[in-house]
């Protein structure tokens, strides 16, 4: 009736809808069995749990309510033993236990990932997706444990109250982690806020993007890796190796090797615990025959051997065939194969693998890594749904099966011509300004070619006198070449003409002053004059101190160095120049009210 | 694309064309007359032609209404009659031909005013189809050398404004240019920019000048055009490179920053009307007001209609 490796923690016999049956509480769900039943009708696994209901102590029936997620339907479970009672107070101890160890994973800081780990799940079809687990083996209770800090429904009350205060905190951690990341930021946000220009709300307020991008990359739940894992382990101080097991690792491993799965299954928590398990694994001769080819050294570890030899039994031999169920069982052409044996072509054997004696030996490898990239893919995103009986009677499912649409005819669609009338002043005014001919009016084009011609023929060209070449000819050639030179050339910028330390505060000098520029800018409604004169304030500081200071440094190392921070920091300047003229010229009643 | 690699063994092939519009020479405030300019062309040639032993030379004529090969001369008369000029034993001979044939063939075509008055746009050169006859014999070499080592190029000499009717010629010439990778080069000797000509360059690759001076003009082509395609690898060569893209209405021609797009054949207007002008379509709704004065605030579409054709099924003409 169990399924491998479920045992049952408590029982109790329940009434559920009118019908006597037992209540079973095994490690990986909640099943009630109607009496002389041999399957459980009702199961829900823990996951599903969403809450539980008692009646009240004082009533005179028992029950037991549990609501599941989807579907939202509700059990309702009497008890009628005659230690109703004790019977319901243990059940409903075990399910509050779920119910907790579920809302810890699920809630508490979106920013820190740890929490996110999905159990290693079953590699069963069928597996829903990552977050929920489903049939766990035996959930590696202790780290989860360890997190628990109060136990008990008290202690799950205070963290809801904390999800919802925990929006600021959340807010607080994303500028934290963004400072930490991103150092230009962080020089800009010490020199502005800490230099109390601008206060740490309106720093973040014209960063709300980056904010938001950076709640939505953490909240963002990174699936399972799809990688070869390959263990290695830690050597620390002391001489001893140490393996790292966390659930994913578990996970992945379970993955890889199924028969550890099957292993892990039976064994895990019930005959031995996890250390345990783990310690002979990476003793035995199966995980030292994946490392290192030979693994002859190792003591025999009877589950350890048994989990090798299924496992060289699956990959020795190929796989079954594969039962293609989506596909359409009326156009499927292997369920009338018998009917044309008899054909005159001999089946395809072109592409089969592994008959060299190359890939004779790889073949084994090969079944073992496509078997694994389905597992990850199934767990992921789940085996395609095998269709219902309905459904592949129906016709337009054939029609969908046999009609390629890149097959079909093409229907032309109906086009507007376009309609130009006089095409040619359509085209020729695409060339800019045009200018007309040149022919001065009043003359003959006729007389111009004849006073072209003679003048053509009266003087010959002779080529064995000197060129007289204008002298400033050459200069301007030059002149031209230098401009071409210099525009190839890429730009000198000042990281190059002026000491590391300067540039580095030529920088955050300009940073910060475009930073309150742009604050300045911005607040110059009439809503926000404080802000505003704060900003002019901050400005006439900048100019005044920070940029003096820089420009008598500057000079200080030569003129060359000079010019080049005066380079650096005019664009700046002006802007401050600008934004300053702009705040004389405003009028100034409004500053005078609020004296 | 072909392969464009150059190195030190190839043999130039130069093709040049050079404007001969009388309307232009002859204008009274032309700077320079023809024969002074063909002076420091011939030099030009010339020195082209000493660069390399193997170096080859075309030049085609572009006149009102007719496009000719100058050198090498098209039909050779009978050899040795009509003796085109004494021979010079003080002249190297290979020069020589060349300036014989390119004098003669000039004096040729302004002898004879047909084609110039028959054309009916006064005024313009046939600049397209010169530069088809040149890209036509640079292909025909091409194919018919054996070793691979010619690299083409193209010179163009002028003065006139661009035509507009060639417009789409002349930018089929300097697709296929870029296509083959021959750069085209112009040089405008005086006069206003060509800004057909400037796109040319800008496009193929090659150098566009407007010298200052028309006198210094043999300057300018030895420092500028001379070096060949291998040397220009090296080189920081003269050129103008800020090409005028800028579009003009099509109501009165003047250059636009901002101005109305039809939807459909792509016209450019400087103010709105509802109806377009070149390919008939009707605008039925309300526009945005004058832009200039709109910029910078916000304005949403008041009545956001689709354009209707006037004829929606059959193609007219």
């Amino acid at each position: 009736m169990w399924e491998a490796g479920e045992t049952v923690t408590a029982q109790g016999v329940a009434v559920y809808r009118k019908r006597p049956g037992i209540l079973y509480f095994t490690n990986r769900r909640m099943a009630w069995v109607p009496d002389g039943g041999l399957a459980p009708t009702v199961s829900v696994k823990h996951d599903e749990i969403r809450v539980q209901l008692v009646s009240a102590g004082t009533a005179t029936k028992v029950t037991l309510r549990i609501a599941e997620f989807k579907p939202e339907v509700a059990h309702t479970f009497q008890f009628t033993s005659s230690n109703a009672m004790q019977e319901r107070e243990v059940i409903k101890g075990l399910v509050s236990v779920i119910i907790h160890d579920r809302l810890l994973r699920a809630s508490g800081g979106g920013a820190s990932s740890a929490n996110g780990t999905p159990g290693p799940s079953g590699g069963s079809p069928g597996a829903s997706s990552v977050m929920s687990d489903v049939s766990t083996p035996g959930t590696p209770k202790t780290p989860l444990q360890a997190r628990m800090g109060g136990p008990g429904p008290a202690g799950f009350a205070r963290r809801g109250l904390n999800g919802a205060a925990g929006g600021v905190d959340v807010e607080m951690q994303t500028r934290r982690a963004l400072l930490a990341q991103n150092r230009e930021l962080s020089l800009l946000h010490t020199e502005l806020v800490v230099g109390k220009h601008i206060s740490e709300n309106e720093f973040w307020e014209t960063r709300k993007s980056l904010l938001r991008n950076k709640a939505a990359i953490d909240q963002q739940q990174k699936g399972q890796s799809s990688a070869w894992l390959d263990l290695k382990p830690q050597t620390g101080e002391s001489n001893d190796v140490k393996y790292v097991m966390t659930p994913q690792v578990i996970h992945s491993v379970c993955q890889q090797y199924p028969s550890i799965k099957r292993a892990y299954d039976q064994f895990v928590p019930d005959k031995l615990s996890e250390g345990e398990f783990w310690k002979r694994y990476f003793q035995s001769r199966f995980f030292h025959r994946s490392r290192s080819g030979r693994g002859a050294n190792e003591p025999d570890d009877e589950i350890f051997d048994k989990a090798l030899e299924e496992d060289e039994e699956e990959t020795k031999s190929a796989p079954k065939r594969i039962k293609l169920d989506h596909i359409n069982r009326l156009v499927d052409l292997s369920t009338t194969e018998e009917d044309h044996l008899e054909s005159y072509l001999t089946p395809d054997g072109t592409m089969n693998a592994g008959k060299t004696k190359e890939s004779k030996e790889a073949m084994p490898l090969i079944r073992r890594f496509n078997r694994y990239a389905q597992r990850v893919l199934n767990s992921t995103i789940g085996p395609k749904r095998p269709s219902t009986g309905p459904e592949s009677l129906d016709m337009d499912g054939v029609e969908r099966a046999i009609v390629m649409e890149d097959l079909q005819e093409q229907k032309e669609s109906s086009k507007i011509v376009l309609n130009i009338q006089d095409t040619r002043r359509y085209f020729e005014s695409q060339g800019g300004d045009m200018k007309s001919s040149k022919i001065p009016d009043g003359v003959n084009p006729a007389d111009i070619l004849k006073d072209f011609y003679r003048d053509y023929t009266s003087h010959e060209v002779v080529l064995n006198k000197p060129f007289t070449i204008p002298e400033n000819t050459f200069d301007t050639l030059m002149r031209n070449v230098k401009s071409n030179r210099a525009k190839l050339l890429p730009p000198k910028d000042g990281s190059q003409l002026l000491p590391a330390h300067l540039y580095q505060e030529a920088l955050s000098c300009h940073a910060a002053g475009n930073e309150i520029l742009r604050h300045f800018w911005a607040s110059t409604s009439m809503d926000k004059v404080a802000k505003h004169v704060r900003m002019i304030e901050s400005l006439k500081k900048i100019r005044d101190e920070n940029v003096k200071s820089l420009m008598i440094q500057a000079s200080s190392l030569g003129t060359d160095c000079l010019d080049a921070m005066k380079m650096m920091l005019k664009p700046m300047l002006n802007g401050i120049q600008k934004a300053l003229k702009h705040a004389d010229s405003r009028p100034k009643p409004l500053v005078r009210k609020l004296v | 694309m072909k392969d464009i690699s150059t190195s030190e063994d190839d043999s130039n092939l130069l093709v040049m064309v050079i404007d001969t519009n009388p309307f232009e020479w002859e204008h009274p405030s032309a700077p320079l007359k023809l024969n002074e300019a063909l002076q420091h062309i011939l030099a030009f040639m010339n020195a082209h032609l000493a660069g390399r032993h193997d170096n080859k030379l075309a030049v085609i004529a572009s006149h009102v209404g007719v496009s000719k090969f100058l050198y090498p001369t098209p039909n050779e008369p009978i050899p040795g009659g009509k003796a085109l000029t004494k021979k010079d034993a003080n002249a190297y001979q290979n020069f020589k031909v060349v300036d014989d044939a390119v004098l003669e063939g000039i004096k040729r075509l302004l002898a004879d005013p047909k084609p110039t008055l028959e054309e009916k746009d006064l005024g313009s050169s046939k600049i397209a189809a010169s530069l088809s006859l040149g890209l036509c014999y640079i292909n025909q070499t091409l194919k018919l050398d054996a070793l691979g080592h010619i690299k083409p190029r193209m010179l163009v000499l002028t003065v006139s404004p661009d035509s507009s009717s060639d417009y789409i010629p002349i930018m089929n010439c300097i697709f296929s240019a870029q296509k083959a990778n021959i750069p085209i080069d112009v040089c405008k000797i005086w006069g206003e920019d060509a800004v057909f000509l400037q796109q040319a360059a800008h496009i193929t690759e090659g150098i566009y000048m407007r010298p200052n001076d028309p006198r210094g003009l043999l300057q300018v082509l030895m420092f500028s055009f001379l070096p060949d395609m291998f040397a220009r690898n090296y080189l920081y060569l003269p050129g103008q490179d800020q090409v005028d893209f800028r579009a003009a209405c099509f109501c009165h021609k003047k250059i636009v920053d901002i101005g109305f797009v039809c939807s459909v054949c792509l016209s450019i207007f400087c103010s709105f009307s509802p109806v377009c002008s070149t390919c008939r379509t009707k605008f039925a709704f309300q526009p945005l007001l004058n832009p200039a004065r709109r910029l910078g605030a916000k304005s949403g579409a008041s009545n956001p209609g689709s354009p209707r054709p006037s004829t929606p099924t059959t193609p007219s003409q």
